[in-house]
């Protein structure tokens, strides 16, 4: 049981987009995404002898999401200001028409609870199935289907307040 | 879940990302090389803080004992009052019972000429 170069390669290419689409809903700056994403794969390959191909995307969801959490942890500590305006833009295609539609939905996902958000964003963008969601997470596979139902009612109601406002 | 919201706008992460993978696994020793000066920098500036912390304290210790002595000396040099100058000695109050008499210690420096009163 040993990864193969090739096999983290292809990895990277299946899994960039989404996790740098649930991260940037996390963290709100582009570098901080692609320096999380790049040292997810760079410590799962430093355990390569211990890794599983079969499950390698799970890991380094896993991976991500923990170095996501550490890095908020960090912010905190440093008082890092989480967002700005120009990090709202996002990636590099971004519209200048979606810049309102992401201020106001970093509103709301702030408001969510972080385990809601989490589940919400895997299940939007990583295409997962919720039992892979579940083992990502480490919760029951039951709780995923109820947590992204939750959220996502609060999500519109937060939007739907935050558009009103 | 994707046809009742258009909340999630899908982005594009920035270009360079598997290239900038492939060059730190083939070239390895170059972050390891990076990790191995960080951890002798946070070695130095631990040890530094630690020897630091070890030694203030007999720093702070000896600064007392040093502006002790000073304050000392400084008094025991200092004039004794307005209207009594000594000129090339020194001299030291002397605690006295009657408050219309004050006591001095006085000792000339080298020679033993008397101090003088005015």
């Amino acid at each position: 049981m040993s990864l193969r170069q090739d096999a983290l390669y292809a990895s990277y290419q299946r899994l960039e987009r989404p996790l740098y689409n649930v991260l940037f809903r996390q963290l709100w700056q582009a570098e901080d995404c692609q320096d999380v994403i790049h040292d997810s794969y760079v410590r799962v390959w430093e355990r390569r002898e211990q890794v599983n191909e079969a499950t390698l995307d799970a890991l380094v969801w896993t991976t991500a999401l923990n170095l996501a959490k550490n890095k908020r942890r960090w912010r905190v500590l440093r008082r890092h200001v989480d967002v700005d305006d120009a990090s709202l833009q996002g990636g590099t295609d971004a519209q200048p028409h979606d810049f309102l539609a992401t201020r106001q939905l970093h509103e709301a996902l702030r408001k969510l609870p972080r385990a809601s958000q989490q589940v919400l964003l895997l299940s939007e963008f990583s295409g997962l199935s919720g039992d892979e969601i579940a083992a990502v997470l480490g919760i029951p596979a039951g709780t995923v289907a109820s947590r992204k139902h939750q959220a996502m009612e609060r999500l519109k109601t937060l939007m739907g307040a935050t558009l009103d406002a | 879940m994707h046809d009742d919201n258009r909340l999630f706008v899908e982005l594009q992460p920035p270009a360079g990302g598997l290239l900038r993978l492939q060059q730190s696994l083939t070239h390895p020793h170059r972050s390891m090389r990076q990790r191995g000066l960080r951890l002798a920098a946070g070695f130095v500036l631990a040890v530094s803080v630690l020897m630091t912390i070890w030694q203030l304290p007999g720093v702070i210790v000896r600064q007392q004992q040093t502006a002790a002595l000073t304050s000392a000396l400084r008094a025991a040099i200092a004039p004794p009052a307005h209207d009594i100058q000594l000129i090339d000695g020194a001299s030291l109050e002397l605690p006295s019972n009657d408050p219309n008499v004050r006591l001095y210690l006085v000792q000339s420096a080298g020679s033993h000429a008397p101090a003088e009163n005015h």
